[in-house]
């Protein structure tokens, strides 16, 4: 490639320097403009964006770097993804909208998100739907995870895999939680979704939407009691300046799902859609051992910082949710993947 | 014609910030006196939306958008004229291209994919209404801006 744009320069300022005439000169530049965009169609390397909204230290974009490396690699470089993290091209639901009209190739989503685009991801995101992490896995891997990750196709939005987002736990700033009780009359930050908010319902608590950026100044404040994340978020928020009681109970565990715009996945040759595939099942597993590490990490580094970790016990959690379950399967779609998960080894 | 319309957007504007300002309202007690009242973030956001999308159409409509006058002030009438029929002209061309074309394309595409809001479960789509509307009020005032400068003369 660089020789021959090299010959097509050389060529035109030869040109220029022995006949000076003005005519002489423009077809050269006309010659130069034609060689770039020679180039510019024999460009070999294609590139896909991928934009999500964590820091570039989060567990779960490192996975994603072990994707983009592995494309890479799959196609001796001639596939590439280009990450864009902090959210830079927007939040996780306008990310998936500009999947949707084929703006944005990839991007990496809660699966609490995908709910509203794709109601099936419902099921993943239910509280004390798995009974272990080894569940868990086995869920996302199987045949379920797949149906799923599947459903989204017909919504524009192809799931390439499932990456770990560990599972959410209560952290409360003046009474700790030892069982469900406790959350009785607790005022406790939930995320934007109905489920969540269930959940605190049930439990006895009230539960209060803030978004995420106000929640260091609300638990300071005293306008929540509690609020609730995995061990990695709670560190790199740094509520546990604030929160001073980490109970594990590990109420949900709600995956982040990498989806692909079906738009884009169309343009893409057989074989490039392999690689991409591929590749993304295969980062899954490595992004579970950064996932680890970094849960590991963290609930050393809140305990050092002073905070008490609770064990509780999660059967008695589990069972004040139960209903919960319940009312989702009056739906028949997601009654069979509830059965389906709960029938699911470990 | 414009007096009707004008009479319309106000009206819905007035009401529209009502809504975003009691929504928000309400969501601040609903804070203190143990309501739970997840509607409210997301009517707030979407009312505003729709303030934002059909107040500047008014805008249009009232001629009090912003506007850098050195170039049309330096001009003499005809020119002027000449100038300003030119303004709305592009004014006409980037409603037509990104608000009708563009903001009804995504908006079909929101309602054929079903997307619903997080929490109140509103299809998206009604909410992105916004767009190709605003964008209508838009272009129907470009063009009686348009009719007024020629008759002016």
């Amino acid at each position: 490639m660089s020789h021959f744009w090299n010959s097509r320069l050389s060529n035109c300022t030869q040109y220029s320097f022995t006949c000076c005439g003005f005519v002489v000169k423009m077809a050269s530049v006309s010659l130069i403009i034609l060689a770039v965009f020679a180039c510019g169609n024999q460009k070999q390397v294609k590139e896909i964006k991928l934009a999500h909204s964590l820091s570039e230290e989060h567990a779960v974009h490192k996975g994603m770097l072990d994707f983009a490396e592995r494309v890479k690699k799959k196609s001796n470089g001639k596939l590439t993804i280009g990450i864009y993290a902090n959210g830079q091209l927007g939040s996780e639901s306008q990310c998936l909208e500009l999947l949707q009209i084929g703006s944005l190739g990839i991007t990496k989503v809660s699966a609490a998100v995908m709910e509203s685009f794709a109601p099936k991801y419902k099921v993943l995101n239910l509280p004390y739907i798995y009974k272990s992490k080894a569940h868990r896995f086995a869920v996302h891997d199987g045949p379920i995870g797949q149906e799923i990750l599947n459903s989204g196709e017909e919504y524009w939005l192809k799931g390439l895999c499932f990456y770990d987002a560990g599972s959410r736990s209560f952290y409360t700033t003046n009474k700790p939680i030892y069982n469900p009780e406790d959350v009785s009359g607790l005022k406790i930050r939930v995320m934007k979704s109905i489920t969540a908010s269930k959940m605190i319902s049930e439990m006895g608590g009230s539960p209060v939407p803030i978004s995420w950026g106000e929640l260091y100044t609300a638990l300071q404040q005293g306008v929540v009691d509690g609020a609730e994340n995995n061990p990695p978020s709670f560190y790199l928020s740094r509520h546990y300046e604030i929160a001073k009681y980490y109970t594990l109970d590990e109420h949900t565990g709600i995956p982040d799902v990498l989806v692909m715009s079906t738009i884009v996945w169309n343009r893409l040759s057989e074989e490039e859609q392999n690689w991409v595939k591929e590749a993304a099942i295969e980062s899954a597993p490595v992004q579970r051992a950064y996932w680890n590490e970094s849960e590991e990490e963290s609930l050393k580094a809140v305990q050092e910082a002073g905070v008490e970790i609770i064990k509780p016990d999660i059967s008695d959690f589990a069972k004040s949710t139960n209903s919960i379950i319940e009312e989702f399967k009056d739906d028949p779609d997601l009654k069979r993947l509830i059965e389906l998960i709960q029938q699911t080894d470990a | 014609m414009r007096k009707v319309l004008d009479e319309i957007n106000r009206s819905l504007l007035i009401a529209l910030s009502i809504l975003m300002v009691l929504s928000a309202l309400l969501q601040v007690f609903a804070r203190t006196i143990d309501l739970n009242a997840q509607f409210t973030e997301e009517l707030t956001i979407f009312s505003m939306m729709w303030v934002t999308l059909f107040g500047s159409a008014y805008a249009f409509g009232i001629k009090k958008h912003i506007a850098i006058d050195i170039l049309s002030s330096s001009l003499g009438a005809e020119n002027q004229k000449r100038l300003a029929v030119f303004i709305e002209v592009v004014i006409i061309l980037f409603t037509v291209l990104i608000l009708l074309i563009g903001g009804g394309r995504f908006v079909w595409i929101t309602f054929k994919l079903g997307q619903v809001s997080a929490v109140m479960h509103i299809p998206k789509g009604w909410i992105y209404l916004a767009l190709p509307v605003s964008g209508l009020i838009i272009l129907f005032y470009s063009i009686l801006n348009i009719i007024d400068e020629v008759k002016k003369a």
